[in-house]
């Protein structure tokens, strides 16, 4: 993760949220309704012509030798022009565990929030690829979505931009003169990290709070000011900017009780909360309903957490994404080794399996959020004002060994990206695919006509994905790409 | 003459007693720096300081108070607060379980509240410890105790105690306006109500040192 601290950095966040939120040209107006940005992280390549992008084999020149699948396992539905794939199998490449996963449920039910975009990608190296599906290839400067949907809607937010995934998903983005709490902050443990946001809380044998507070005035009152370190170092970065975290935290974090609002665990033997004084999240049990998994899964601890995290305003932007490590439960594989990237070894099983897991938990989030209303009038839940953005490395390479269904695949620049929200004009495509090749072409950017004269940038996404949330952009040179707004 | 082994181990003692405390010219250890005997630090030009660490924390806490690593802090009682739940917060990396390769480039959002509770839990261990057997205590042995309350929090014993804590945690010694200011802090404990307001102070002033920039930042 690059960390850029400079002057500006620390003299915004001086300014506390509120405070920076006039520094920041890009802040919502008030009358603006807040919106918020999931980046599910599909890590390893996760391929649209294994999923809404499918080619039937029909449909194909060289359908012996094109990733095609068998027609009947592309399935449609009447009201969409998206695809999917049912599939199953006795192993994953030499992995003996079977499976059987439906894209097509996922389709059926939230098609008219589904918008494909095709893409072509300029990087086949996982880190850099994540990276650039976040920046646009460095559109805006270098920042983030995540960073630009925080600056704009999250300056009143305690934790504007909290980022739970690894690698590239994770880089922080490199405009610098972006407020400090615009860029990520990190979550690694995701069940236990609430227990950091208070200072004592849960710790046995902790004094009265009040006796905490006072002790952390003695030092920041008597004891610090007149020492030698402070007189020699004092007006260093690292330390104001440490003394403003340390004011934040107490006011944002801890004042808010985000130790409980956001604990995942429940009370048990295992888990000894209210030993501690602690109780869980009131909406724990639901999640735990919801996320089956939740105690072994950390993709679905990280979508639960992303859930609190937005109902409890805690954050505008949250990244969630599977790790690279195995992770077996049910009787079978949960996340193959690599997640996506297995399918260097098994392309069709990997993507099947993967893509099940990415939608599972698209799914119930979708389910939460609109479960969620977005204020007390009850209009509108959390969900119409949330896109989720199933950023990927990269696709797949088309080809495979004449007729083969069990085939391993490289990296490819050419793909498409998945958005997920009621802000986005749903049940589209936007490009195409050319069935005799697997490659894409692109759209009109303003009609979402498709274009087979043309290709779509990551800019062009990253754009797109701002205008649909209602982010300002104006002065950042990006492409203008209105196709996507709802 | 002395051997040469005898002069290096000889110069290496020197050397290892300088870095710690200072070495005068006859060799002989100084007595630890107070900041009202040395002239008024200027401001460092630079002033980088970097904050210690996942590891660097939890290695001098587990020095500084005498206590196992498995002691300083476990979340619920069994999570370890440096090396697992807070590990990446404070600024550590996680390679095996979540391929994070590369620690912070500065400290985040959380990380003071996060550093708060390890200091905290180490401090609450070692006030416990010290007062389940004063005679091998570490820091706050030889307190006049009335009950749970400390007797003349201003006298030479309590003064003696917070002394104690500034060598153990920052390597001088308190200066009179630091001890006053420690001291006077324990009326307010007292006054709260709180059960055990000498063990209570106890903590709460190493908590206080403990989470000085002073300790927490190089």
């Amino acid at each position: 993760m690059k960390n850029l601290l400079s002057r500006r950095n620390v003299l915004q966040a001086f300014g506390g949220a509120l405070g920076a939120a006039t520094l920041s040209q890009t802040a919502r107006s008030e009358d603006q309704k807040p919106a918020f940005l999931i980046v599910l992280g599909a890590a390893g390549g996760a391929s649209m012509i294994d999923a809404f992008l499918a080619i039937r084999a029909s449909e194909s020149a060289n359908a012996s030798t094109l990733n095609t699948f068998p027609d009947a396992s592309v399935v449609s539905i009447p009201e969409s022009p998206l695809r999917s794939v049912d599939t199953s199998d006795t192993s994953i490449g030499p992995i003996p565990f079977g499976y059987s996963t439906s894209q097509s449920a996922f389709l059926k039910k939230h098609y008219q929030d589904m918008l494909v975009a095709t893409l072509t990608g300029t990087s086949v190296n996982h880190t850099v690829a994540q990276e650039r599906a976040r920046t646009g290839n460095g559109a805006w400067l270098g920042r983030t979505l995540e960073e630009c949907v925080a600056n704009h809607f999250g300056a009143a937010s305690a934790l504007p931009n909290v980022n739970m995934a690894t690698g590239g998903f994770a880089a922080r983005g490199l405009d610098a003169s972006l407020p400090l709490w615009a860029f990520g902050a990190p979550v690694a443990a995701p069940a236990l990290w609430p227990f950091g946001l208070d200072g004592a809380r849960g710790i046995k044998g902790a004094p009265d709070l009040e006796l905490v507070s006072q002790a952390r005035s003695l030092r920041d009152k008597k004891l610090e000011p007149g020492t030698s370190f402070m007189r020699a170092f004092g007006d260093g970065e690292a330390l104001a900017l440490w003394k403003q975290q340390r004011t934040d935290a107490v006011t944002k974090l801890e004042g808010s009780n985000l130790i409980e609002k956001l604990n995942l665990l429940p009370d048990t033997a295992a888990t000894p909360l209210s030993q501690y004084g602690l109780a869980s999240s009131p909406d724990a049990a639901t999640l735990a309903a919801t996320f089956t998994n939740l105690g072994t899964d950390e993709l679905e601890a990280q979508a639960a957490l992303a859930y609190l995290l937005i109902k409890n305003r805690v954050s505008a932007s949250v990244t969630i994404a599977p790790s690279f490590s195995v992770l077996l439960g049910g009787g079978g594989i949960l996340n193959p080794p690599l997640a996506f990237d297995f399918s260097h070894t098994a392309n069709r099983a990997t993507q099947a399996i993967m893509w099940s897991r990415i939608l599972g938990v698209a799914d119930k989030l979708i389910g939460l959020l609109k479960s969620a209303p977005l204020d007390p009038s009850g209009s509108e839940s959390l969900w119409d004002r949330t896109l989720i953005y199933v950023a990927t490395d990269f696709g797949r390479s088309k080809t495979r060994p004449a007729d083969s269904t069990d085939f391993g695949s490289g990296h490819d620049l050419d793909n498409g990206v998945l958005l997920l929200s009621p802000m986005v004009k749903g049940n589209r495509i936007l490009g195409g695919v050319n069935p005799d090749t697997g490659l894409t072409h692109g759209f009109d950017l303003t009609t979402g006509v498709p274009d087979p004269g043309r290709t779509t940038s990551e800019a062009e996404i990253f754009s797109g994905i701002l205008d649909a949330m209602g982010v300002d952009t104006t002065g950042a040179g990006l492409p203008a790409v209105t196709a996507f707004r709802g | 003459m002395l051997p040469r082994s005898a002069l290096s181990a000889c110069l290496l003692a020197c050397a290892a007693a300088t870095l710690v405390t200072g070495c005068d010219d006859d060799g002989d250890t100084a007595p630890l720096p107070s900041s009202s005997a040395v002239p008024a630090q200027p401001a460092s030009p630079k002033a980088r300081v970097r904050f210690k660490g996942d590891r660097v924390l939890a290695n001098d806490l587990s020095r500084d108070l005498g206590l196992e690593p498995t002691a300083i802090c476990n979340e619920l009682g069994s999570h370890p607060c440096t090396s697992e739940v807070h590990k990446v917060t404070l600024g550590g990396v996680d390679a095996y379980d979540r391929q994070i390769y590369v620690p912070l480039g500065t400290t985040a959002p959380t990380t003071p509240l996060a550093a708060e509770r390890v200091v905290l839990s180490a401090c609450l261990e070692r006030a416990k410890r010290d007062f389940a057997a004063p005679d091998s205590a570490l820091l706050f042995g030889g307190l006049v105790l009335d009950g749970p309350k400390l007797v003349d929090v201003h006298g030479e014993a309590a003064s003696a105690a917070i002394d104690r804590v500034y060598v153990a945690l920052l390597a001088r010694h308190a200066t009179p306006g630091e001890i006053s200011a420690v001291a006077e802090s324990y009326a307010s404990i007292e006054a709260s109500g709180d059960p055990t307001p000498a063990a209570t102070w106890a903590a709460l002033s190493c908590f206080a040192v403990g989470t000085s920039v002073e300790f927490l930042f190089y």
